[in-house]
């Protein structure tokens, strides 16, 4: 058991969250592969990179936003606070499990990518494409957690914790903040 | 926590305004090292924000709030993370578990804020779950298990982090009437057995039938007031269920 394993199991228990995010990664990386390689000017590689990041961060900001999303993680952050794990930590264990799925979903996005370069012959696709793809798309992942991260550390997070006869009371009113 | 503050035996003392704000009474509460103290009171009567104040998760905005010689209200977020690392552990009426964690990898949570090793951390969680019993479903995950036992296991883990107050917030609740005596069994060789000092918080008048000291608490603007003094704990060993305030 490490701090990996926790952050796989965090990601594990929001299997559709996990895969939007893996998805939406995987699919703008290979937007991303195939706009570039598109026999363009070699210069505009890093705007092109940014303009992904900027777009990818926008997007992924708002899927790990979700209300519901911080509602079902709301329990299990309550007791990894209770057992002393800081603020600081949960939204960094937050920010590593969205820079882990972006990571997997870029994987699998430069790796579509390099398949269908051979399906397409015409698109000229170098290792530094791929590369800033990987690297941009880490980048948003981890940029687009930051904001959600940030609510997270600031919410009262032993509020799943309360309970009265009719059971958790985040369940009927959400989390508080 | 440093076992020596426990000799002037009072390891809670508290006078938390802040219930009272809420609508929720105010309290003097002094618990005595190694004690089982019951806190019976119906829903709204400020027992779960009390032990919330103990556990270090919610902050008194006035009052003063002492854990074992450690005043609470002075300390900052890093040293109130530490105490709650250290110094104490609760157990939350459901979800204290991680559903995608076996129950040994939940048993390790705590200690992955310590120095441990790997292997060490997992013989640490193993040896606890065999000493409630629950040794051979270490690879279970906590849904593959009845509530009973997921209680268990949630108040093994408490034995982990070396916390010497041990906070039980209705562990009953979500059991079957039946199962509780292998819950409160299991609280009480705590406190017997390893002096635990267990502070637990009901609504059900059976539940707290064997703890040592008992502080009954209502909503509304009331006050109690209850202290264990060294002639009190001669007289419990006659008489195990003490209802030392009422309204």
């Amino acid at each position: 058991m490490t701090f990996e394993r926790l952050i796989w199991q965090s990601a594990l228990r929001n299997k559709r969250r996990s895969l939007l995010t893996a998805l939406c990664v995987a699919f703008a990386s290979v937007g991303f592969v195939l706009f570039v390689s598109r026999a363009a000017a070699p210069g505009a590689l890093a705007q092109e990179a940014a303009v992904l990041g900027l777009l990818l961060s926008i997007g992924l900001t708002l899927l790990w936003s979700c209300w519901s999303d911080l509602c079902a993680r709301a329990p299990a952050d309550a007791v990894l606070f209770s057992l002393g794990f800081s603020r600081q930590q949960l939204a960094t264990l937050l920010v590593m499990e969205s820079v882990l799925l972006g990571g997997s979903g870029a994987l699998v996005g430069v790796g579509a990518s390099v398949a269908l370069h051979a399906e397409l012959g015409s698109l000229r696709i170098v290792p530094e494409t791929l590369s800033l793809a990987f690297v941009a798309a880490l980048v948003a992942s981890a940029l687009g957690a930051a904001w959600p991260a940030y609510r997270l550390s600031c919410s009262e997070l032993c509020s799943p914790t309360v309970h009265d006869e009719f059971g958790p009371s985040h369940e009927r009113r959400g989390i508080a903040r | 926590m440093n076992q020596l503050v426990f000799a002037n035996q009072t390891i809670v003392s508290g006078r938390t305004p802040l219930i009272a704000a809420r609508g929720m009474p105010s309290f003097d509460l002094d618990v005595p090292a190694g004690a089982f103290v019951g806190l019976v009171g119906p829903s709204g009567s400020g027992k779960s924000a009390l032990l919330r104040l103990l556990a270090g998760l919610d902050r008194p905005s006035a009052g003063h709030l002492t854990v074992g010689g450690v005043c609470l209200n002075e300390l900052d977020e890093s040293e109130r993370q530490s105490f709650r690392a250290n110094a104490v552990s609760i157990v939350f009426p459901s979800q204290n578990l991680l559903p995608t964690l076996t129950l040994q990898q939940n048993l390790e949570l705590p200690l992955l804020l310590s120095p441990l090793r790997s292997s060490e951390r997992r013989q640490r969680a193993r040896s606890a779950l065999e000493m409630v019993g629950l040794g051979p479903r270490g690879a279970r995950y906590p849904r593959e298990l009845p509530p009973v036992d997921q209680q268990r296991a949630a108040i093994a883990r408490s034995l982990l982090n070396g916390a010497n107050l041990i906070l039980a917030d209705e562990p009953c609740q979500l059991i079957s009437p039946s199962d509780h005596g292998r819950v409160l069994d299991l609280l009480s060789q705590l406190n017997s057995v390893f002096r635990k000092t267990i502070v637990l918080a009901t609504r059900d008048e059976s539940v707290v039938a064997r703890t040592s000291l008992l502080h009954r608490l209502s909503p509304g603007p009331m006050r109690t007031r209850s202290s264990l003094t060294e002639a009190t704990q001669a007289e419990l060993s006659r008489q195990p269920l003490i209802e030392a305030m009422s309204a």
